[in-house]
């Protein structure tokens, strides 16, 4: 119960704005309210899209290739940086560039996109690479989860966005010996745009969700979940190279080539803020002097932040159009932005929960693992590290009732139940308590009897006494006897006087 | 004491003083009298826990009330102290309540010194009531000590109680004290599991060996339960995933072998072996334990005697215990078994009592009574299968995912010759919560599986009461998948040409029979909350094939709740004894089938909900019927759930004084303009080309409806069809004016883009008019068009119009001045523009400037449509729910909202209004009247 606590962003310490570049400039975290910084890891350049958050325990950002290691050995790279330490936590190193990332909200899973176009699923804690399947033609470009995290949704170079089912993908009939050949059917395959895909964006809804795609032709397509259809084009002065909805998807947020920040609305006639039109289409925020490379929203959907490739981000308000606060990042040109909340452990002071009770900083029990290179079928060749079986995190409370393991009844039932046992007739414990009772009576009586027995030995030794003594003594008693016999006389006579 | 003093009332802080020490001197035993009955102890708890007595709160009588206590506390230590067994009995119980009662302060300077003597009762010399007593009484001293938080403390004190509950629960002759034994090993673990670190071993080999034990039956269900759940929590003495694992290996390993013997013949062996050499760690056999014995022993021999009755409650209780593994918490991520687990899962469920084909051949020889003894357990054996499936599900969730194609197997597979209830309820409890937590990846590869099933179900619903005909035609054609009792055909995997094989199937064949009994009703509702899970989670992902059928008979199902003739409480009657349907309450059926009908409603369609109009029925009337229930709750919940898809809207943001002022810090709310975001632009419907789904509505809708309608074709076909709003779209367009501005237009050669070119004649059209869904490719063409923008925004040129909120249904007078009926309720009224509707080849005119602020309305004939809507009202109110269930194919009770819309919607052609300026149109709402 604790732990849900810290986890709510809105009670613990705010959020954080988290921002990487291409080049190796590192990540920098920002307190969104003050805009402080509250620190920085070290050791990182990131492409576009590939900077995320797993769980609430790290950020993972695949890495751009150095041109000269790359052609040594062709292998990509992935790092994972805990919270609290500014170097890489983990280093991966797949088989090939990794672009974009994508990972479910519980950090169960990652997704990475390869140069090649092939789509890499991993298990987070064990760092099983579950599948690989070749899902494009050309370099992936960007990833993202439907919003109950069943779908994958994938764009890239060649202009297509794909949309996979994963538990089709994963289904572990299908043999995954051969890596990245497998043929896996998606769901959907939408070419409507003629240039790369920059940026996609599901909404919320389930089965009836949209899909917003950017691409470099200037346009911003919606799709369909539901029927996989093309709802909408929505052409732009420039190119696009992220797009972002609202989570009432009244507007789309489009980051363009050319600095500003494209506001559509989705319902007709809704205008995302209130600056003035351009064209009697689309709002625009703009402020940037170089592309926009990446939007996020606050959690309460208020504050739009936008980076770019101009080393600043800018934190706009969303009702009003206004631009609040200038991030600058003086270390290279951005190309990821995230909010999130402020994970505990970078959390200043004391951590209380609503009752007033000091909640003690959970240690994190999230594992992850190295990412592998290589799919493993045989479950058999996994060696004894991995215990045989996927890692799962348990859910945080017993689903079923405790039996009111954390009620203080007990002595209550306890104590209840022997009563109606004590009361009904012939029941063992009424038995018991009869056979205590009788317990007790038996030892009372027995202390009676001893009672009893040493006042008759008492008067035993003392006639024995009486009786074995000398004459003397008998003589003097017999006297004594006398005396009292006389006083036994006369106190009878007093007595029987006194009634009269 | 002081007692003279009059009080105040009974919220008189010295009113506790003074019951505490009336408790003590009355319900008390005493040191002089002879003990009390025993159930003045219970007057005395009762008493101290509703006025809690023992709480001490600082104030001016502080002090009388903490010499009140500490009379309180010396007067338990007497108690205790006592030589009379019944008082120290009181003793031990009241130092447990008091436990739980006194402040906080007081029970951490006291607790040490009251463990030692309640510890001293734990002797196997004391009288059993005593010692029950006391270890009720030290669990809940443990259960405060852990819920304030002190750790090192507990656990060295909770050190000293494992011994003592080891000897207990070894003790054959304190069987009846055994649950308060087990609640306090239980509560051990969950607050200090360090301190059974050591004997942990010990623990679980005396935990294993009760629940394999010869006599389990003689001992109370529930305390065997708590031991299967005590063992689930003894891997958090470590707290380490490897003892998790190896435990829950362990017990599926042991369950395997002794499933060997049962399943001698009825399967081939291969799975069996499989599941054991995925889970035995290699070269161990021989030193893995369970319970004391190597695992492999622990196998049964089959020719005991009791093997058939010993073999399902060993293997439910291991299973429960992996249940509880899974579901409960642990400190640590842990490596589940899945492989094996489903294999396990699998292994049980495919064997259905049939000889296995080979096993003749290899000369293994089945006993015609061994098949009847497995078969006569089977469905127990199943149901635990499927338990462990559930806990599965629950328990790991999402994170199933690279298995959960082959869960969506195994069930598929199970449900085809699934036939028994509670394991049909089991089955759908499964899909229910796969599908609610893996979302619509799941619903499409499950929703063939679960569709043919339900429908089968839910269909005898309908058959049964043959006063209900189902109302569209399609429901009529019903799938292949009728459930394998209706049918007597069974399809079977392994078909040999054996004797045995009807063996199994007889009595569930006699089942059948009884149709209209309760665990049917059971069935149903459990397949009527599988159809809600579909619903919601996928109920628009390339649903076409399915949805209008299951709309349909969800709508059917809840037509027949409402009228209350089904009510399974007449059925429970007879029935009620029955365990596995405990859960089962009267009611539930109406409410599953209601809460159905919502979901139903709800989930995203193409098209209107059919069925809206007798939901609303359905709703109103089981809101005002059944006060108190849980159905009128759920009732109102819906009518609020069906308001904004009656009324669908997209709102501004709130305005700064609107809300919460810490929202609002450090941000500039000062250039926030309220504005509406305004709704979409209304299309013109089409009669052509309707969905199969809207004609079975036509033919329900009233013929004075449907008249005439001009649409134009073009204007149609253009826009945004396929949009998910768009069913939004329509029910705005439905009874808010319509508006239009021609200044968002763009593209001035097709100003059908934004508006659907209305000729200007609009004439009233019905319901079934829908825009036209199926024209895909047409729209796709259009919106592959690059260069198309296909979304222009109305508003953003008109700011001074925002501020005046007005729509004024006044004949032509446009009267910004006067508040009209639409205006009253206000502020969210907003920016009403007025579109003149053209014809598609007419380029656009304007009719009004729309920067001016009040726009002309031509709004000639409101009044009369008011009047029009008020009869309808009328009719829709008499319109009792008796005839709505016997009259469904009739015309159905049109809701206002919808009556009002098309004539006023097409004739009209007004502006844009906001939702809530319907209840000012129409006099009569039909909530209020």
């Amino acid at each position: 119960m604790h732990m849900r606590h810290c986890s709510l962003p809105m009670q613990s310490g705010g959020e954080i704005v988290v921002v990487s570049s291409s080049l190796d400039a590192g990540i920098t975290l920002w307190d969104l309210a003050s805009g402080a910084e509250v620190t920085h890891l070290k050791s990182c350049a990131s492409p576009r899209n590939a900077l995320v958050c797993i769980g609430s325990s790290f950020l993972a950002s695949a890495q751009v290739v150095k041109t000269g290691s790359s052609s040594s050995t062709g292998s990509g790279a992935i790092f994972f940086w805990a919270w609290n330490k500014t170097q890489p936590d983990i280093k991966s190193y797949p088989v090939e560039p990794i672009g974009p990332l994508a990972c479910t909200s519980d950090g169960s899973y990652l997704a990475g996109g390869g140069l090649s176009g092939r789509i890499y699923l991993w298990e987070v804690s064990s760092g099983r690479l579950l599948r690989v399947w070749a899902a494009h033609y050309k370099a992936i470009t960007c990833l993202a989860f439907s919003d109950d995290e069943s779908l994958l949704i994938s764009g890239a170079d060649d202009g297509y966005v794909n949309v996979w089912p994963l538990l089709r993908v994963l289904d572990s009939i299908e043999d995954a010996a051969a890596q990245g050949k497998v043929q896996v059917a998606s769901l959907y395959s939408w070419s409507g745009h003629t240039l790369g895909v920059t940026g996609v964006c599901c909404g919320n809804g389930g089965s009836n969700a949209i899909v917003v795609s950017s691409s470099l032709d200037t346009c911003c397509k919606i799709w369909s979940l539901a029927s996989g259809i093309l709802l909408r084009t929505i052409k732009f002065p420039s190119a696009i190279n992220t797009v972002l909805l609202d989570s009432g998807e009244y507007s789309i947020y489009a980051g363009s080539n050319d600095g500003r920040i494209f506001v559509a609305a989705l319902n007709f006639g809704v205008p995302g803020a209130n600056v003035p039109a351009t064209d009697g289409l689309v709002t625009f925020l703009a402020s940037h002097s170089g592309p926009v490379t990446a939007l996020a929203f606050s959690m309460d959907g208020l504050l739009l932040a936008s980076a770019s490739e101009d080393c600043s981000v800018c934190l706009w308000d969303v009702v009003s159009g206004q631009k609040l606060r200038i991030l600058k990042h003086t270390k290279g040109p951005l190309s990821n932005l995230l909010i999130l909340a402020r994970p505990a452990i970078l959390q200043h002071g004391l951590i209380v929960d609503p009752q007033g009770f000091l909640v003690k900083r959970p240690p994190s029990m999230f594992v992850a693992s190295p990412l592998s290179k290589y799919v493993v079928t045989d479950p058999n060749s996994l060696d004894e590290s991995t215990c045989k079986g996927s890692i799962v995190t348990l859910p945080p409370e017993g689903l079923e009732d405790n039996t009111g393991l954390g009620y203080f009844t007990h002595s209550l039932k306890a104590m209840d139940r022997q009563i109606k046992e004590f009361e009904q007739q012939g029941s063992t414990a009424a038995m018991q308590l009869e056979l205590e009772r009788l317990r007790s009576d038996r030892r009372r009586a027995l202390i009676m009897i001893q009672q009893w027995q040493q006042v008759h030995q008492d008067l035993y030794y003392f006639c024995v006494e009486e009786l074995m003594g000398g004459n003397r003594e008998r003589d003097a008693e017999e006297d004594a006897e006398k005396e009292r016999g006389a006083k036994g006389k006369k106190g009878r006579s007093k007595m029987t006087t006194k009634p009269r | 004491m002081e007692f003279d003093e009059v009080l105040n009332g009974m919220h008189d802080v010295r009113l506790k003083v003074r019951l505490l020490s009336l408790v003590m001197a009355n319900h008390l035993p005493d040191d002089r009298q002879p003990p009390k009955s025993p159930s003045e102890l219970s007057i005395a708890v009762s008493v101290i826990r509703r006025h809690h007595l023992l709480s001490e709160d600082s104030g001016v009588i502080f002090d009388a009330q903490k010499a009140a206590v500490d009379a309180w506390v010396d007067r338990m230590n007497l108690l205790l102290s006592s030589t009379m067994t019944e008082k120290c009995w009181a003793g031990v119980c009241l130092i447990g309540v008091t436990c739980q009662e006194c402040a906080p302060q007081r029970f951490l300077d006291l607790y040490t010194s009251w463990f030692q003597k309640l510890v001293i009762h734990l002797k196997p010399t004391d009288p059993l009531f005593v010692r029950g007593a006391a270890f009720a009484s030290i669990t809940d001293l443990l259960v405060r000590l852990g819920s304030l938080g002190n750790k090192r403390e507990g656990t060295s004190l909770s050190a000293k109680l494992v011994q003592p509950v080891l000897q207990l629960l070894s003790e054959e002759s304190s069987k009846s004290i055994w649950n308060d034994g087990i609640d306090m090993l239980c509560t051990v673990l969950n607050y200090f599991p360090a301190a059974l670190k050591q004997q942990s071993p010990q623990v679980e080999t005396l935990l294993v060996g009760k629940l394999t034990e010869i006599d389990m039956s003689s001992t109370v269900s529930q305390v065997v339960q708590k031991f299967a759940r005590c063992l689930a929590m003894v891997p958090k003495a470590h707290g380490d995933a490897a003892t998790w694992n190896s435990l829950i290996r362990r017990l599926l390993l042991s369950v395997n072998f002794y499933l060997d013997d049962a399943f001698k013949g009825m399967e081939d062996g291969t799975l069996a072996k499989k599941i054991s050499s995925s889970l035995m760690p290699r070269g161990q056999e021989q030193t893995w334990f369970l319970g004391g014995m190597p695992i492999t022993t622990n196998s049964m021999a089959e020719g005991s005697k009791r093997f058939w009755q010993l073999l399902v409650p060993r293997v439910s209780l291991l299973l429960q215990c992996c249940r509880y593994l899974l579901t409960n918490s642990f400190p640590a991520q842990v490596p589940v078994p899945l492989t094996a687990m489903l294999a396990l899962i699998t292994r049980i469920l495919n064997v259905d009592g049939s000889p296995y084909g080979s096993a003749s051949v290899l000369g293994i020889p089945t006993s015609t009574v061994h098949q009847v003894s497995l078969c006569c357990e089977l469905p127990a054996l199943h149901s635990c299968a499927l338990d462990l499936l559930y806990s599965a599900v629950c328990g790991i969730r999402s994170q199933l995912l690279p298995r959960a194609a082959e869960i969506v197997r195994v069930i598929t597979e199970y449900f085809r010759h699934c036939s028994l209830p509670n394991l049909r309820i089991k089955l759908y409890h499964i899909c229910k919560h796969l599908l609610i937590s893996m979302g619509v990846g799941m619903a499409s590869e499950l929703a063939t599986a679960l569709l043919d099933n339900l429908l089968a179900d839910l269909k005898m619903v309908s058959s049964g009461s043959a006063t209900y005909p189902i109302t569209s035609p399609n429901a009529m054609s019903w799938g292949q998948g009728v459930p394998p009792w209706s049918h007597s055909v069974i399809s079977r995997k392994r078909k040999e040409p054996g004797s045995m094989q009807m063996e199994m199937h007889a009595p569930l064949e006699t089942s059948a029979d009884m149709s209209d009994s309760v665990r049917f009703l059971a069935v149903q509702v459990a397949a009527l909350e599988a159809t809600e899970a579909l619903l919601i989670v996928g109920g628009s992902l390339r649903s076409d094939h399915w949805r209008a059928e299951v709309d349909s008979i969800v709508a059917n199902v809840a037509m027949i709740a409402s009228t209350g003739s089904f009510s399974p409480s007449l059925v429970l009657e007879d029935m009620s004894c029955r365990e596995e349907f405990l859960s089962f309450s009267p009611g539930s059926f109406q409410l599953a089938a209601y809460k159905a009908l919502l979901a139903s409603l709800l989930s995203p369609c193409m098209h209107r909900p059919p069925y809206l109009s007798q939901a609303l029925t359905i709703f109103r009337k089981g809101r005002q019927e059944a006060v108190g229930s849980d159905i009128s709750e759920f009732c109102a919940r819906a009518l609020l759930s069906l308001e904004p898809l009656i009324h669908p809207r997209s709102l501004p943001y709130a305005s700064a004084q609107a809300m919460p002022h810490n929202f609002s810090t450090g941000r500039t709310h000062e250039n926030l303009v309220l504005q509406v975001q305004r709704s979409v632009a209304p299309l013109p419907s089409s009669t052509g080309s309707l969905p199969s789904n809207a004609n079975t509505n036509s033919q329900r809708c009233p013929t004075h409806m449907i008249a005439p309608v001009k649409v134009n074709e073009s204007g149609m076909q253009i826009d945004v069809e396929g949009d998910p709003y768009v069913y939004v779209q329509e029910d705005i367009e439905s009874w808010i004016v319509d508006y239009g501005d021609d200044q968002g237009v763009l593209n001035d050669d097709n100003p059908s883009l934004m508006v659907g070119g209305f000729d200007g004649e609009f004439q009233p059209m019905g319901n079934d008019a829908h825009v036209d869904l199926g024209n895909v490719s047409a729209r796709q063409s259009l919106a592959d068009d690059g260069d198309r923008v296909m979304m222009p925004v109305f508003g953003d040129q008109l700011p001074e119009s925002r501020d005046v909120p007005r729509v004024i249904p006044d004949d032509n007078t446009a009267d910004n001045s006067e508040s009209g009926m639409m205006q009253s309720n206000g502020s969210q009224c907003n920016a009403a523009y007025v579109l003149e509707s053209r014809p598609i080849n007419m380029p656009e005119h304007h009719i009004t400037d729309v920067s001016n602020s009040n726009p002309p309305f031509c709004i000639p004939t409101i009044g009369k449509e008011v009047d029009r809507n008020i009869d309808t009202a009328k009719t829709s109110d008499m319109f009792s729910v008796a005839q709505a269930v016997t009259e469904v194919q009739e015309p159905p009770p049109v809701s206002i909202s919808e009556n009002l819309s098309f004539p006023s919607a097409v004739r009209q052609n007004y502006s844009e209004s906001d939702s809530d300026a319907i209840p000012d149109i129409v006099d009569g709402d039909p909530d209020t009247d």
